[in-house]
């Protein structure tokens, strides 16, 4: 399993134009009448200032975890150089739905799949 | 080509509070999978049970009682990851396209309803969703016009799917929103359910979300209802 120092080690090599293309999907989805994926953060209000904060995910996300932080950290920068005056919501919540969407479930051989790669696009919207 | 460098990262990774915590709540494995459903008319009937089907084999479904033993324990206790199909707005289309679907596959959707859609008048419920940014694709499904579920399907739905409030009449709750409409919106819509549903309603959920902090005056208001969880875009938080 990787961990993140070689995940971060492999930011020098990442390529954004991947990040780009998916950004490109996620823009052709409706958000009516398409499914749209997310990772929604849990965070315990009434816990004690010095509790445990790190949970224990099923065993597919324990290498996936770290794949998708670093992922929504891509996806920030990009939506952060990008912002308009109509953006209603910060760079990260747009991040937080592009990365779900493009490691939206590991296999049994640890190949990561975006959700277009599973359901195909069906979005082929101008 | 290089595009990007450990610099870059780590300024993004501090550009605001809700950016790193997000990071935080990845790297700490504090999260959970979400898929967001509004309209499903059934010309899409197909795509959703592919979907779901699919979720169905790679996933767990999630019910308020695996939420709260996650909070609890820390520790999620199957061997796949949760998913929870959320599905927005009490459309009837939901009732009749993805319920069946759900109950096939044996996968919990979460509904969040806005409370006070259903006591609509039919013959209004077109022209409230217009006015209410309930967005319908297609209007003219229904010949006799009913587009919101009707208490007897909520109630169907509630018997073994998880019911959650999305404010009364899909409302926008602002900082500075009256305390009388926030009032109705969060505490008089989880009585409303709870009265129709005959069991309790843990979660509310805010429109185009926010987080606990961002609307103090609404806070007494969540309290007096007494939710356990709140919603927003980010989070899902446990206030009791």
């Amino acid at each position: 399993m990787n961990s993140i120092s070689d995940i971060f080690a492999g930011l020098e090599e990442e390529d954004l134009e991947k990040y780009r293309r998916i950004i490109e999907w996620c823009g052709r989805r409706s958000g009516i009448t398409d499914g749209i994926c997310g990772v929604v953060g849990l965070d315990d209000l009434t816990a004690d200032q010095d509790s445990e904060t790190v949970f224990q995910g099923a065993p597919q996300d324990e290498e996936l975890k770290y794949i998708m932080a670093v992922g929504a950290m891509m996806y920030t920068i990009i939506f952060s150089k990008n912002m308009s005056e109509e953006d209603v919501y910060p760079p990260i919540a747009k991040a937080m739905n592009a990365m779900a969407a493009t490691f939206f479930q590991q296999d049994g051989e640890g190949k990561v799949l975006p959700w277009f790669d599973i359901f195909g696009d069906y979005t082929g919207r101008p | 080509m290089r595009q990007c460098d450990m610099e870059q990262f780590l300024s993004t990774l501090c550009r605001d509070r809700k950016t790193l915590e997000m990071f935080r709540h990845l790297v700490n494995g504090s999260y959970i999978r979400v898929v967001n459903y509004h309209s499903t008319d059934p010309v899409n009937a197909e795509r959703y049970e592919a979907e779901v089907k699919y979720f169905s084999e790679n996933f767990v479904p999630v019910t308020f009682r695996d939420l709260d033993t996650f909070f609890e324990t820390k520790k999620w206790p199957y061997n796949k990851p949760g998913l929870i199909p959320a599905i927005f707005e009490g459309f009837r289309n939901q009732y009749d396209v993805m319920l069946p679907i759900l109950d096939k596959y044996h996968f919990t959707g979460w509904f969040y309803l806005p409370s006070f859609y259903m006591d609509v008048p039919v013959e209004e419920q077109i022209a409230f969703s217009d006015a209410h940014e309930l967005d319908l694709i297609d209007k003219e499904l229904y010949p006799d016009k009913r587009v919101a579920m009707n208490w007897d399907e909520v109630r169907e739905i509630a018997s073994r799917h998880e019911i959650c409030c999305h404010t009364g009449t899909h409302f926008q709750i602002f900082p500075d929103t009256p305390e009388e409409d926030m009032y109705r919106e969060i505490v008089l819509s989880k009585k409303k359910l709870e009265e129709e549903i005959g069991r309790e309603v843990q979660l509310f959920c805010w429109l185009y979300g926010a987080n606990y902090g961002y609307n103090v005056r609404a806070q007494k208001f969540l309290k007096e209802a007494g939710y356990k969880y709140v919603l927003g875009n980010l989070e899902i938080e446990k206030i009791r």
